[in-house]
């Protein structure tokens, strides 16, 4: 899934266990049966789990532009200065963090004529589903 | 969200944790039911009552249990436990409490009875105090809930005796 995808299969994992709590409690109640409550709760866990866990492909409307193979070579990754407190705090544990393949550089570091280049490496944190990313327009 | 186990592990601890806050709130509900019920305990007939080798009184009574516990079941009702108990006052123990009778009442149209039955657990007492003592019936109900909290209450019948010689 892309980000806007994940996103949007988070919201939707969500207001459908809720929706279904709630009208399966109320059908429930109403109905003065206990069982009922549980069998459309269930069922709509059911649904939910159809519905958000599986990779569709509308969860990949908005996909990544990778940069292609033969830009990159074009435009080499900038060395990383071996000292920045950041780098090193991050990198400290040496884990290969999954997410994009890119690696781990402060905005800063990158010098300032790829800059006016509009080009330049990406930066995400996997655990606040945001990217700060410097795209590729060529 | 990144990866369908990922997904998988979220889905199921919300929706497990939405389970459990349904079930506390089903329980809540049962305090919204104000129960009616009626009882009514006749003793019949007093079968024997005499002393048994180890010193101890014991009596055996024919009773007519019936009451009306529907007003207890609530949606969220598995069952009701009902017993009898005889309670009593001795020199040695301020309250003596014997159970005689228990039935589990599984659902609100048989909680409507009228049970007519010698008493199924032995009325025994501590020492030989039973003769010409004076007792009440009590019967008790414990409303067993599908989840969360069990609710219980009784209602007293006064007035009984034994009699006064060993039968």
């Amino acid at each position: 899934m892309d980000w806007q995808g994940q996103k949007l299969a988070e919201q939707l994992m969500q207001i459908l266990l809720v929706a279904f709590a709630v009208g399966a409690f109320a059908t429930g109640y109403v109905m003065g049966s206990f069982q009922m409550m549980m069998l459309i709760y269930a069922a709509g866990v059911v649904l939910t789990t159809v519905v958000t866990v599986p990779n569709w492909p509308f969860f990949n409307r908005h996909p990544l532009n990778w940069l292609d193979p033969s830009e990159a070579e074009k435009h080499p990754k900038p060395q990383v200065q071996q000292q920045t407190p950041s780098s090193s705090k991050k990198k400290s544990s040496g884990k290969k963090h999954h997410h994009l393949g890119y690696h781990h550089m402060k905005y800063g570091d990158i010098a300032k004529e790829e800059r006016e280049r509009n080009l330049g490496w990406c930066w995400s944190d996997i655990r606040h589903h945001h990217l700060d990313c410097l795209f590729v327009s060529l | 969200m990144h990866s369908f186990g990922y997904r998988l592990n979220v889905l199921l601890t919300q929706a497990v944790t939405l389970l459990a806050l349904m079930c506390v709130i089903a329980s809540l509900s049962d305090t919204l039911n104000v129960p009616s019920p009626s009882a009514d305990v006749r003793v019949l007939h007093i079968n024997w009552l005499h002393k048994q080798r180890n010193g101890n009184d014991e009596v055996s009574l024919t009773m007519n249990i019936s009451a009306d516990l529907r007003s207890t079941f609530t949606w969220n009702t598995k069952q009701v436990f009902v017993f009898l108990a005889a309670e009593y006052e001795t020199e040695k123990n301020h309250l003596n409490q014997i159970s005689l009778w228990d039935a589990i009442i599984p659902s609100k149209e048989q909680a409507k009875f009228s049970y007519h039955t010698i008493n199924k657990y032995r009325f025994t007492d501590q020492g030989n105090n039973l003769r010409g003592q004076e007792y009440n019936l009590t019967l008790h109900w414990h409303v067993m809930p599908k989840t969360g909290k069990m609710f219980s209450d009784k209602v007293i019948t006064t007035g009984y005796r034994l009699p006064e010689t060993y039968v």
